[in-house]
């Protein structure tokens, strides 16, 4: 007699889900089985080839190809440093912005005003800061710092220079992102703790490590996960500042997913390359779970 | 708690400007040189002093139009991007509700799925999505931009866990009162859960708004074309002239930083929920 | 208006919780019931099963003899005040007076008019245009009140309504609410853990615990004739004093040994013949207000070890032990309510007698070896 009831509802509930699953099952789960799929298959756009089943001949072939694993390690090259680098930083600024200063709203809007900027603007921007010669703000800046030492760069196509200058324009970017999580995490610690701290006798160092960062630490593996697969995606920058370049030394999975996919029409190859980002991807969504679940074994 | 020092307050000042000028001299660069001539741009973009544009003109906001459809890109962001978080908050906040607060068979299962659809991001799939696309025959459209991007995983489960704990006592009174489910979400549940959509209005927005790496896959006529690809294509248009380019680049990110400044306070609180949640 | 049947009604959430077991109940027209029992009884259950918020595991529940189980909520004709009042904090005071006669399809015009006949009730009408974050607890509680008349429903549900008030409201708000019921003269049930507030408001009150109706009556006979220990216990304040104890017959006499103690009962004393029947009696209960510290005719004396005195103006609770401290095999800690102020010392021993006849006499399973009040009670009109 209740289920007659409960049929009503059990319909309006389909009803709510149903525009959200088809999208999600269209969308995202099917091209999702997609490319798993494709990249078994030897499918190139225009190719007078029949399609064929290649099993994981795709992956032997990008993994013994010498510009995607240049790729890969780029791009793992650039999370290695922008994640400690940008959630450090991130840190720091909260807690700078932490504290019961007049104004200090002003400097948290502008901290946080390039996160709404995007990507592709920026990088344009950058373009010209990091221009060669005395032209490139950064290098004048740099020759005034080092009294006229400093050789200027042609950063962008400067091998060694190209990965970092991406890096810091990422970082100028994302850093108030970061900020913003961190510094709703600081302001979720009860003061008591901190007093408590005070009366126990410890010093604003020792609150910081036996308080502060303890009670962060969920914030900040999630920042580290968040930041880590940002830089897995990084494409924007790329595709506009540099063009992969100078000799592959900014190329980036993404980069060359979108490449084989587009600009050779190799569809799986490209769709090989994404499965490849997608299991990085899961293997460091894992890790944080796990890293939570440690902590709330031990809680 | 004790009073910091003065001078303690004046170093804190001094890095807090110091970090300051980091953030806004490229914004400014980007705003004095859309008013500078453009032979001039790149000869004084060296020194902080060319920050002040000797003459300042609105010459290069004119140039723009004429080189570039900018009005275009702007009408077809616009289009896009509201498109998707108009009908995003729609779809999504019923999802999120039915999996929070509705009874029905079979619901456990699928808001494990949807929670695990979470960690797929676009890039993993835009490589057979371009291609599924082109089959379906969308590429070049609105539609191809908006359709994939409505329903998201992400938003699903913030509304999930704000509606979680949405006060049962509310839809309770409501049904006594003679509400129906779908009058109880739309005159009760959603007038009150405005934080929650704001939250994702705006973080579909900020996604949307610079979406880059979609439309370069699956566009590639002017017409359907966003702002982001109007100023990387404007890159690259000879001749090079910085002026133009930066006022391109104000006049696209104008917008968002008067809705920035207008809803400050859910920018940065949508934000912050993402780590509270995640 | 309407009459309530709940018919042998059960609730069970899943195998080992079981909500409310078994429950039968009959309420009159117009009468005013109290549910009163500790938090978890199961008395929240009864309201929300009887508002169609949750459904029944077993059993039928009919109001005006029209089974409604499979009824939706909005299709039973009741209203409901909430613990927390549910006010809908996006809608201004006339808003939420208006939305249940909107849900019902009722003109615009009539809306407007009942509206203004509820306020002018409740004393809303300066608060129409304002929104609930702006009201007082009290004034949120006439709100919650008005949104629930206001459709003018044949059955009237309290859920605990005043527990969010401070004392001197919640005992003001109790009597406005016992006059509107007697001035409106609906059925109304009325949930509260508070049992002051049951014996106050209700005709008759239902003492649950454990999802199992303990007894229903007058507040009256709940106090006088409780079933059994736990409605003994629970009704008064502070509780009644239960020991364990041993009757037997002397020198053609009964007596009962209590904590060491013995006390004589005379054959005049009310329920002799049932305690000179009964084997199973097991246990005594002696409500505070029934001690005294001066002797009166017929009165049994006891030898009392004070532990504590509380003086609280009007009158004192006398703590104590039956056995002094040597004798620690019994430390059951009684108390007296003594009027005025008593002049003893903490180890003191004093006397303090017991009119025999105050004395209640529970079965060893706990139920009245006395009273069977159960099928006795009658709805009170």
């Amino acid at each position: 007699m209740a289920d007659q009831l409960h049929k009503h509802e059990h319909l309006i509930a389909r009803l709510f889900v149903l525009p959200a699953l088809i999208g999600l099952l269209g969308f995202v789960l099917l091209p999702f089985a997609l490319a798993v799929t494709l990249s078994l298959t030897n499918l190139r756009l225009g190719s007078p080839l029949p399609l064929e089943f290649l099993g994981v001949e795709q992956y032997r072939r990008i993994f013994t190809d010498y510009t995607f694993l240049r790729a890969l390690r780029n791009t793992m090259l650039f999370a290695l440093i922008i994640v400690p680098l940008q959630t450090g930083l991130a840190l720091s600024l909260a807690l700078l912005i932490n504290q019961p200063l007049r104004g200090i709203v002003v400097f948290r809007t502008v901290f946080f005003m390039p996160v709404v900027f995007p990507l592709s603007l920026v990088s344009v921007v950058w373009v010209l800061l990091f221009a060669p010669g005395s032209a490139g703000l950064l290098n004048s800046l740099l020759e005034i710092v080092s009294f006229g030492a400093w050789q200027p760069k042609d950063f962008l196509h400067d091998t060694a220079w190209a990965l970092p200058a991406i890096t810091l324009t990422s970082v100028w970017q994302g850093v108030g992102f970061q900020m913003v999580i961190l510094l709703a995490a600081l302001q979720s610690i009860p003061e008591e703790l901190y007093q408590a701290a005070r009366i126990d006798g410890a010093n604003r160092r020792q609150q910081f490590v036996f308080i502060t960062l303890p009670q962060l630490r969920n914030a900040l593996i999630f920042v580290v996960l968040v930041t880590t697969i940002l830089a897995f995606r990084l494409f924007d920058q790329v595709q506009i500042m540099t063009q992969g370049g100078p000799q592959y030394a900014t190329t980036t999975i993404m980069y060359e997913a979108v490449n084989a996919a587009f600009a050779s029409q190799q569809v799986a190859k490209g769709a090989a390359m994404t499965v490849v980002f997608f299991v990085l991807v899961l293997l460091l969504t894992l890790l944080q779970r796990f890293l939570l679940r440690q902590e709330r074994a031990v809680a | 708690m004790k009073r910091k020092s003065l001078l303690t307050t004046l170093l804190i000042y001094c890095t807090l400007v110091g970090l300051g000028l980091i953030f806004l001299v490229p914004i400014l660069i980007m705003l004095s040189g859309s008013l500078k001539i453009d032979t001039r741009v790149l000869i004084e973009a060296g020194s902080l002093a060319g920050l002040v544009p000797e003459q300042p003109s609105l010459e290069n906001y004119r140039d723009v139009s004429t080189r570039v459809p900018f009005i275009r890109y702007l009408v077809n962001s616009t289009l896009i991007t509201s498109s998707i978080v108009l009908t995003g908050l729609l779809v999504n906040s019923l999802a999120g509700y039915a999996f929070a607060r509705l009874q029905w068979p079979g619901r456990d299962a699928l808001l494990f799925t949807v929670i695990a659809l979470m960690i797929i991001p676009l890039e993993a799939i835009a490589v057979p999505l371009s291609y599924q696309v082109t089959l379906l025959g969308w590429r070049d459209t609105y539609l191809v931009q908006i359709l994939p991007f409505v329903a998201n995983a992400f938003s699903i489960y913030l509304f999930y866990s704000f509606f979680l704990d949405f006060p049962k006592e509310l839809e309770e009174a409501a049904r006594i009162d003679g509400a129906g489910p779908v009058r109880i979400f739309f005159s009760v549940v959603a007038p009150n859960a405005k934080p929650v959509f704001a939250t994702v209005a705006i973080l579909t927005f900020l996604t949307q708004w610079g979406s880059f790496l979609w439309p370069m896959m699956v566009t590639h006529s002017e017409a359907v074309r966003p702002l982001p690809l109007g100023i990387a294509a404007f890159y690259t248009l000879p001749p090079l002239q910085w002026g133009d380019i930066f006022a391109f680049g104000v006049m696209m990110i104008v917008p968002v930083l008067l809705l920035f400044m207008a809803f400050q306070r859910w920018f940065i609180r949508g934000v912050a929920t993402t780590g509270v949640k995640g | 208006m309407a009459t309530i049947a709940f018919n042998q009604v059960s609730k069970r959430y899943d195998e080992n919780t079981t909500a409310l077991n078994a429950l039968s109940l009959q309420i009159d027209d117009g009468e005013f019931i109290v549910l009163v029992g500790p938090s978890g009884c199961g008395k929240s259950t009864v309201l929300r099963l009887l508002a169609g918020l949750e459904q029944p595991s077993e059993g039928e529940i009919a109001i005006d003899d029209k089974v409604v189980n499979d009824l939706m909520p909005q299709q039973r004709n009741i209203a409901m005040v909430f613990q927390n009042y549910a006010l809908y904090p996006h809608m201004s005071v006339r808003d939420n007076l208006a939305f249940p006669l909107r849900m019902h399809h009722m003109g615009k015009q009539a809306i407007n008019t009942r509206v203004n006949e509820i306020a002018q009730l409740l004393n809303l009408a300066e608060l129409l245009q304002r929104r609930p974050k702006q009201l007082s607890g009290g004034q949120k509680q006439r709100v919650a009140m008005g949104r629930a008349l206001v459709r003018d429903p044949s059955v009237f549900l309290l859920d605990e309504p005043l527990s969010n008030l401070d004392a001197r409201l919640r005992s003001q708000i109790r009597a406005d609410i016992a006059q509107l019921q007697l001035r409106l003269r609906k059925t109304t049930i009325y949930v509260t853990h508070d049992q002051i507030e049951a014996m106050t408001l209700g005709h008759r009150v239902a003492v649950m615990n454990r999802g199992e109706l303990q007894q229903i009556g007058t507040p009256e006979q709940l106090y006088n004739r409780p079933q059994n220990i736990f409605v003994a216990s629970f009704i008064g304040n502070p509780g009644m004093n239960i020991a364990t104890t041993e009757v037997f017959a002397q020198n053609n006499d009964l007596h009962a040994a209590v904590c060491g103690q013995t006390l004589h009962l005379p054959s005049a004393v009310q329920g002799y013949n049932e305690l000179s029947r009964s084997e199973n009696v097991g246990y005594i209960g002696v409500r505070p207000e029934a001690f005294r510290l001066s002797q009166v005719d017929g009165c049994v004396a006891l030898k009392a070890y004070i532990s504590a005195v509380e003086y609280l103006g009007a009158e004192s609770l006398v703590y104590f032990h039956l056995s002094s401290h040597d004798h620690a095999h019994d430390n059951t800690t009684w108390i007296a309510r003594i009027n005025g102020h008593v002049d003893a010392t903490i180890d003191q021993s004093i006397e303090i007698f017991l009119d025999p006849g105050a004395i209640h006499w529970f079965n060893s399973d706990g139920s009245n070896a006395i009273f069977d009040t159960c099928q006795s009670v009658q709805p009170r009109r």
